[in-house]
């Protein structure tokens, strides 16, 4: 156990504003040597922000930190890193122009006669991720041809190369499976043993209780407590803590009987393949029925849920929506079929950054909502998002914030809403829950049973078993860009499961 | 081996190239005379050099129109100075400090108050312009400059012009600087991803206002020369000769979405610009064609370029 008498990085009466919008109020937390800290709250309670203020990205209104017993305050980035401090953002930072190894070490220290060395950097970077079990990644490789899982790993690898007293990670498993993020947290351990101070976000209790050594909590920008994870907290005193009321932990009921409505099926794909990158795969979709799919990073459950709705091209097969064969098959057919479509990067694809947040409602609709000479019917897509934005518990100021400014969790609320705007009949999902915090889970879970109830198909593509487990009806497993099995509900265990998904797990590489 | 060079941006430059010198070496008679070598060093040495800086922009993401109007402020600048009576080193500091001046300026504009580069480079390439002109008179085409400013557009060094020699020397400073040095692959991560370069600490506007100060500093030292060669001040000095240098670089692997481009890529980018005015004048061909050809070769290029990363991403089961 670390000591925590003296305190190692005092954050103190720390309060942040953007405009109306109180961020942070007055908060204080105090952090000691060589423990795993963890920050926990709500989506937009001021989890990031307040690590923005630490790592000198966001300037405080008032408050300042101590580091070491010396009090400072970070202008930039840049002077963050010279105390010590470096983070891994909610939101991927990598560069996709650069080799791997130029990610690890984009400061370029390993120099000969004056000019870099590339022999070495190429030699240091391929232990390094050798050293982290990703050895799969060749560090001369260019960053935009491995997956985003291995981007992740990269970027975590590059703030610790650094040498860091302090690291912060905001949300690293939220693009990890299940069998990465242990290894992250392996690595974390490790880490720790070594002195480093780790001020750790995740909205995934099962890692938080493995790893913390305390956990202070967040609500609504203000601090709430600091907790000692020795056993004494349960996860039911965090989430009180978290959400200010006691939530009825309906979250995570393995469900046990399937309950499609019979009737021809939604949805089928047939014989889909690709040379490389997914082999003959087929599947079914009742009416009611969610289907979950579940397989490891590069197990082919992107690139199937992709060329299901047309995002990729593939050689073979053919996806028939109600009894219609799609041909061609593109999105812009799917979507006017009633199929929607949620991606599994944001910042990639889903979101209209700056645009205010009504106007991402109207994307999908934009057609279906005009009246008279194409004029949008507004009146009536403000209520739509109005209704989406409570269903949800969507924090945000107003409608017509931007979703830039929104925090990770709130995004991915917005995003999945605008996939329910056009109130499709078949739904594809990638990661429907990516950072987002209990409560809303509870609320997006219970949504998603609702429209299923009424008779729309859900094919639920999630690396998050327990997810899947109290979800879906069936659940198929892929492993090596094939559907490898079935279980049904009623014979739901993670051994049953993992037992399809699991060999050759660790290939990070696509 | 043919296929991995293939894939990189260059060796379609490079290609482009030798296929335009083969042409030219066959179908012309005078292609390899004394004459017409020194016309293309003269074409493409100025040019060239003003390309490097528009490439080290093009890797950061952005780009600069006022180069063409920096060279002939300076060019005019200098007529102006030597008919002050001023010796050829004041000169030549004097007219470099006031292109460096204008790059800063750019540099000031965009990096630091955020301009949109489209906009805050045209800005200046008017205010440029416009200077130059106010500074013009017909006098000045007659009168010559001094024999030893002159001496930097007409003598030989081992058979090579002093303006080649120079480019060469700077081709090879910024092959090093942008390959062997920190500084030289920063420009990289701020073309890749801006925001994350910033937030890996690197100075994104200090960076990016350096650029635009050398683009300056060198389109200054491309004036020089282009004046030398020619002697005296002409007021159609520069013209157009920012969207040679941009499809240049993008010729020779640049791209507007910047991260990536090398110094020889523009290089290559502005030779074939040259040889191929060169094949249009020595074999009297239309001139009005050579416009729809570099059109074409621009497009060609930019769906070569990307067709091959789709085939790329498909390989790697990305698309
Ligand atoms: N750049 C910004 N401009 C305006 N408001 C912002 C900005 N960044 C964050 N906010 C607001 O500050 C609040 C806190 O956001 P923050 O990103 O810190 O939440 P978070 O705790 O990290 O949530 P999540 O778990 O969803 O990532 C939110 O209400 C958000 O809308
Ligand atoms: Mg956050």
């Amino acid at each position: 156990m670390p000591d925590l008498a003296s305190p190692f990085l005092d954050i103190r009466n720390i309060t942040k504003s953007f405009g109306v919008v109180k961020a942070l109020l007055d908060v204080s937390i105090s952090v000691t040597k060589g423990e795993i800290h963890t920050v926990l709250g709500e989506n937009g309670a001021g989890k990031s922000t307040l690590m923005k203020i630490l790592t000198g990205e966001f300037a405080p209104d008032t408050g300042y930190f101590e580091l070491e017993g010396q009090r400072l305050r970070a202008t930039s980035p840049a002077a963050a890193h010279a105390m010590g401090i470096h983070m891994v953002h909610q939101e991927l930072a990598v560069f996709e122009n650069m080799t791997v190894a130029e990610n690890i070490f984009p400061y370029h220290n390993f120099k000969k006669a004056g000019c870099i060395d590339y022999h070495r950097l190429f030699q240091e970077a391929r232990e390094k991720l050798g050293l982290f079990g990703l050895k799969t990644i060749a560090p001369e490789a260019p960053m935009a041809s491995i997956s985003l899982a291995g981007q992740q790993m990269v970027e975590i690898l590059r703030c610790i190369v650094a040498e860091p007293k302090v690291i912060i990670l905001d949300e690293p498993t939220s693009g990890l499976n299940d069998h990465e993020a242990d290894m992250l947290l392996e690595i974390l351990r490790h880490l720790k043993a070594t002195g480093l101070t780790i001020l750790y976000i995740s909205h995934r209790f099962k890692e938080i209780m493995a790893i913390s050594d305390r956990i202070s909590i967040l609500r609504d920008g203000r601090f709430v407590t600091t907790l000692a994870n020795d056993g004494s907290v349960s996860e039911n005193d965090l989430i009180n803590n978290m959400v200010g009321r006691d939530l009825s932990r309906s979250l995570y009921q393995i469900k046990t009987t399937g309950n499609a409505k019979s009737g021809a099926p939604l949805l089928q794909v047939r014989g889909l393949a690709k040379a490389r990158a997914l082999n003959d795969s087929s599947l079914d979709l009742n009416p009611g029925e969610i289907l979950g799919v579940f397989g490891l990073e590069g197990s082919g459950t992107s690139k199937l849920s992709r060329m299901m709705y047309g995002l990729e091209t593939s050689d073979a097969g053919k996806v028939i929506v109600k009894g219609r064969h799609i041909s061609p098959l593109t999105p812009r057919r799917m979507v006017a079929e009633g199929v929607m479509y949620l991606n599994n990067n944001r910042k990639v694809a889903g979101l209209l950054p700056e645009l205010p947040v009504t106007d991402n409602f109207s994307l999908p609709v934009l057609q279906k909502f005009s009246r008279f000479l194409g004029f949008l019917d507004l009146p009536r897509l403000g209520n739509l998002a109005t209704n989406f934005v409570k269903a949800f518990a969507i924090a945000l100021p107003s409608l017509a914030t931007k979703p830039a400014n929104l925090s990770g969790g709130n995004q991915q609320k917005v995003m999945l809403s605008i996939c329910l705007v056009p109130e499709p009949e078949i739904l594809i999902v990638n990661e429907p829950t990516r950072g987002i915090d209990v409560g809303a889970k509870t609320e997006i879970h219970r949504f998603l049973l609702d429209i299923a109830s009424r008779g729309v198909g859900i094919v639920m593509f999630s690396s998050e078993l327990p997810e899947l487990m109290s979800l879906a009806d069936r659940i198929q497993i892929m492993r090596n860009n094939s559907i490898v099995g079935e279980v049904k509900a009623g014979d739901y265990t993670e051994q049953a499961i993992m037992r399809y998904a699991a060999v050759g797990s660790d290939n990070l590489a696509v | 081996m043919l296929a991995k060079l293939f894939r990189k941006n260059e060796s379609i430059a490079l290609g482009l190239c030798l296929i335009l010198v083969v042409v030219l070496t066959f179908a012309s008679g005078v292609f390899w005379t004394q004459s017409n070598l020194n016309s293309l060093q003269a074409s493409i040495s100025p040019t060239a050099i003003m390309a490097f800086g528009m490439m080290i922009l093009l890797i950061c993401g952005y780009f600069d129109l006022s180069i063409g109007s920096i060279m002939l402020l300076v060019g005019i600048l200098a007529g102006r100075l030597s008919q002050l009576g001023l010796n050829t080193p004041s000169i030549i500091v004097l007219v470099l400090l006031a292109g460096l001046a204008v790059g800063c300026l750019n540099g000031f504009l965009v990096a630091i108050l955020k301009i949109n580069a489209l906009i805050a480079t045209i800005g200046v390439q008017y205010i440029g312009y416009g200077l130059a002109m106010t500074m013009w008179d017909k006098e000045m085409q007659h009168r010559k400059f001094p024999a030893n400013f002159i001496a930097l557009g007409e003598d030989r060094f081992f058979g090579l012009y002093y303006m080649t020699w120079i480019m060469l020397a700077l081709l090879l400073v910024f092959t090093f600087f942008l390959r062997y040095t920190a500084a030289g692959r920063r420009l990289y991560f701020v073309g890749g991803n801006r925001e994350a370069a910033r937030l890996i600490g690197f100075n994104d506007r200090r960076i990016v206002f350096l650029c635009y100060a050398c683009t300056g500093l060198l389109a200054a030292v491309a004036g020089v020369l282009a004046v030398a060669r020619i002697q005296s001040p002409t007021q159609y000095l520069g013209g157009g000769i920012h969207m040679t240098c941009m499809i240049a670089c993008v010729i020779g692997g640049g791209s507007f979405a910047g991260g990536r481009g090398i110094a020889l890529g523009a290089f290559l980018g502005v030779s074939f610009m040259s040889l191929l005015t060169n094949m249009f004048n020595l074999l009297e061909m239309n001139t009005q064609l050579q416009n729809v050809v570099v059109g074409v070769t621009l497009v060609a290029v930019i769906v070569i370029d990307g067709y091959v990363t789709l085939k790329k991403m498909r390989a790697m089961g990305k698309i």
